[in-house]
Formats: structure tokens, sequence, C-alpha cells
């Protein structure tokens, strides 16, 4: 295993960090694509045509008519989730109040703000596991902060992110499916709801339930709507990030030990794997009506996959897709999408993936992939990076001290487990 | 006496997101080099509005006194 990235044994290509899946359609020459997946759908993967059509909310409608089915308007999510994701789920007018209300809650000075707790949560997960030398950076630690991160911003029980990660990482048609982690999350929301209006703190809900926007304020089930957004957006999408990270980091020593002699440098490197791994590998939309993109005649009601992934991966767009460059300058990636809907969460994404990073490196600086991480890809085609969410990132590396996790944490944490 | 605006956008800051572009594309453009660019140099309160929605806190609006 001492170079895991180009390691090949027989036929079986293994690789460690890189995924080719997602140039699959610039391989084909394709842009715009019909898929065989949930009832049908198109992908748009060109990065011009995808730019373009991000732009024009009025033919691709995120709308969300619930019960799901009951008309061809299934919102952003597949498979279509059981509560309507708001308020990425809207289109404007509707839409404006909600952003609009949001947006002080994830801009620089509240998410600075936040970075010493992601450190203490950081610091937490690596307690649990440092003084035996070996982990597993995924379910140890990589899931565990985002979603820590994101119940603290919530006003949800921190405790709870085990549960949670696991719910919102779950992959297939049954993955919204009401079961008992769902149910849990869904009562912890209505409950925090009810407490706050008795009792506000000093978090999302309770600000939720005090703003006024043009004189009116939100109902419970907006907060409700809200929140499971939150949980959907904000635990697995920097959990991935993280993943690719830690797994390049893992191949490429040079470039480790580059971020953490200058933690400012990780930044950039955090750009770059947003453009590579792009967590959010795509969003659907409804059209309102006939329309052609890319040479493709697509009717109203279809339903249109925003590629993102695969319009980050556009040799169109950028030199040695395939590759990556930290520091690529221009960097026009579009993993927070593009236009009225870009990610409400970017600041908060971008400053957690970096904190993360800096802190793991601050304290496991030289750890070592083991073999049980490696993935087999079929030749000719390289290993599926998503397959790692399955495998876990097994890593080894010289034991250390606990620290404490800091203020943020009772001595006694744990995390919540269901009977 | 309504109050209008005066737009500004710090290109250091901006990032090209198009929010401001998507929710107002009668004020805002993109440019070539995907920083967003004012089609206009006043805006009304709609536009204040826009600019607190802006991921990169890139535009300042100016009230000034119409006339």
């Amino acid at each position: 295993v001492d170079d895991l990235a180009t390691h090949s044994s027989g036929d079986k290509h293994l690789y460690f960090e890189m995924d080719e899946d997602y140039s699959y359609l610039h391989d084909h020459g394709e842009r715009v694509v019909w898929l065989d997946y949930e009832k049908g759908m198109w992908l748009v993967g060109g990065h011009q045509e995808l730019t373009e059509i991000l732009g024009d909310d009025e033919t691709f409608s995120s709308a969300h008519d619930l019960p799901n089915g009951r008309t061809p308007f299934k919102g952003v999510m597949v498979p279509p989730t059981p509560v309507r994701a708001v308020p990425i789920e809207m289109d404007p007018p509707e839409y404006f109040n909600f952003r609009r209300a949001l947006a002080p809650r994830f801009n620089a000075a509240s998410v600075r703000a936040l970075s010493p707790r992601i450190v203490e949560y950081t610091n937490w997960c690596l307690d649990q596991v440092i003084e035996a030398g070996e982990a597993d950076l995924f379910n140890d630690l990589i899931k565990l902060v985002p979603a820590m991160v994101t119940l603290h911003v919530l006003g949800l029980p921190v405790e709870d992110a085990a549960l949670a990660a696991d719910a919102v990482h779950r992959t297939g048609p049954d993955r919204f499916h009401l079961n008992p982690t769902w149910i849990h999350l869904y009562q912890r929301i209505r409950a925090a709801v009810d407490a706050r209006r008795q009792e506000p703190a000093d978090d999302l809900i309770s600000y939720l339930q005090q703003i006024e926007v043009d004189g009116k304020r939100f109902t419970d089930l907006h907060i409700f709507e809200m929140a499971f957004t939150l949980i959907i957006g904000g635990m697995s999408t920097t959990a991935k990030l993280l993943l690719g990270a830690f797994s390049y980091y893992g191949v490429n020593k040079a470039e480790r030990d580059r971020a953490r002699a200058d933690p400012q440098l990780i930044a950039e490197a955090v750009e770059e794997f947003l453009r590579y791994y792009s967590p959010v590998s795509f969003l659907t939309r409804t059209t309102t009506r006939d329309v052609c993109v890319a040479g493709k005649q697509i009717k109203k009601g279809d339903r249109v996959a925003f590629g993102f992934a695969a319009a980050n991966r556009d040799p169109q767009a950028f030199d040695q897709p395939n590759s990556i460059c930290i520091g690529r300058t221009p960097n026009r990636h579009l993993a927070f999408g593009h236009g009225m809907h870009f990610c409400m969460g970017s600041n908060l994404g971008r400053s957690e993936a970096a904190t993360v990073i800096e802190t793991v490196l601050g304290r496991i600086p030289e750890y070592e992939l083991v073999p049980e991480s490696v993935l087999a890809g079929e030749p000719g085609r390289k290993g599926r990076w998503g397959q790692r969410l399955m495998r876990g990132l097994p890593v080894a590396f010289p034991p250390g001290p606990r620290t404490g996790p800091g203020a943020s944490l009772a001595p006694d944490f744990r995390m919540t487990t269901l009977p | 006496m309504p109050t209008r605006w005066r737009i500004e956008i710090d290109k250091s800051r901006c990032q090209g997101s198009g929010v401001c572009v998507g929710l107002a594309p009668d004020y805002f453009e993109l440019g070539p080099d995907q920083k967003s660019y004012p089609r206009q140099l006043v805006a009304d309160e709609h536009v204040a509005a826009v600019a607190e929605c802006c991921p990169s806190e890139a535009i300042t609006l100016t009230a000034e006194d119409a006339g």
C-alpha cells in the first residue's frame, strides 16, 4: 500500500481518491441525456447549459406539491421528500422572503462565530479514537461534525448527530421513509418549536419564530420545513466534501504537509474539493413549458436533473477536469449551484470544512489509509468514489493524548442511540 | 418622498453566485468576468432586500434623496 492511488493487482485496479463517474457524459460527448431513473428524467451536465438554465427559474420550477405524485412537481430531491424542503423547493415570489429571512444567519460573521464550536466538536470526535491509534475517519468524525453543527445551529440536541447522520447518508428509494430515526428527529423539531415559543434561545428556530418579514411571521409548519431542509442540506453535504478531502490527503502527502504547515492554503484546497467531489451531484427541477436544451426537446412537466458534479468535470469549462489541481484559477464550479437558489449554507460549509481539516491535520498529521479503505474498480473504469460512503475511511496513526472538547460539550457527552 | 438607493458592488467580494441576478434581473447582470454589475444606478426597496441575500455581502446600497 505504498501508493494506493495507482496500485493495481491483476485486472482489478485499485483507486483511492479518484472518481471518474462524473466525467461519463463528457467521455461520450454528451451535454444532456435521458436517464432511466425514478420514472425517467433528463440530466444536464454541460457547464454552460447548466449555468444558463439555473438562471431560468420560470421554466425550471423548484416547486414541490404534496402528497408526492399529485402533480408533476416533485421538488428538487430524488426520491421526493415527504416534507417540503423550504425554501429550496419554492419559486418566486414566495421564495424571496424566506431567503431574505435566513440570509443573516448564514453570513460570514455568523459563520465566524461558530468556528470555536466546530473545533471543539472535532476535538471531541478525535478524543474518542486518538488513544487507540486507529479510526474510521468517516463514521467516527466526518459524518458527525457537520451533523453536530447543523443541530446546534437549529437549536436541536447535538447528541442526536449520529442518528441524524445515518438517516441523511442513507441512499436508495426508502431513504426518507418514516423509520424510527426520522420519527425521532421530527419529534425533536416539534418539541423544540414548542419549547422556544415559551422560552426563546439563541438558535435558528427561535430566530425564525421572532422575525417578521413584510409584517408577517412564519408558521410552525414553515419552521418545521426549514428545519427539515437544514438537516437534509447541512449534514451529508459537508461530510461528503470532507470524505473527499481526507481521502485525497491520505494519498497526497505533500499537499497534506503543505496544508498543515500553512492552514491558510486550506481554503483554496476546499474550493477544488468542492469542484472535484461535488457533494450534491445533482438536484432536480420540473419544467413548466416545452424547452430545448443543447438540441434536446424537453417537454412540459418533464423532470430535469441539474448535474452539478458532471458540469464540474466539463472539459469545455475546466482544463484537466479529472485532476485535482489545488489553486486552480479560475474555478467557476457549480458545487453550490448558481442563481437565486445558490446554496444558503455556502459560507458555513466552506468554513466548516476548512476548520475540520485544520483541526484533524493538527492532531493526527500522519494518518495512513489502511488497506480496507481501498476500492476496487472495474478495468477501464476507475473506482466509484461514492462507494467510500459505504466503506467508511479506516485510518491508522500514532496514538496521542485526549485534549477534552472544551466548553461546548459536557464531560460526559454521549451520542443518542435508539432502542 | 420615496427613498432611492445607489448600487455599488465590491468586486473583490463578489463570487458570481448569481443570487442578485436571479432575484432582480432588471437590476443586476453577470459580466464576462463572472462578477455582478448593476444595470441601473438607482434601485428601489425591493433591490435593497435583494442585496441582503448576497452570500458574499458584496452589494452596498446608499440611500439618496429622490429628485
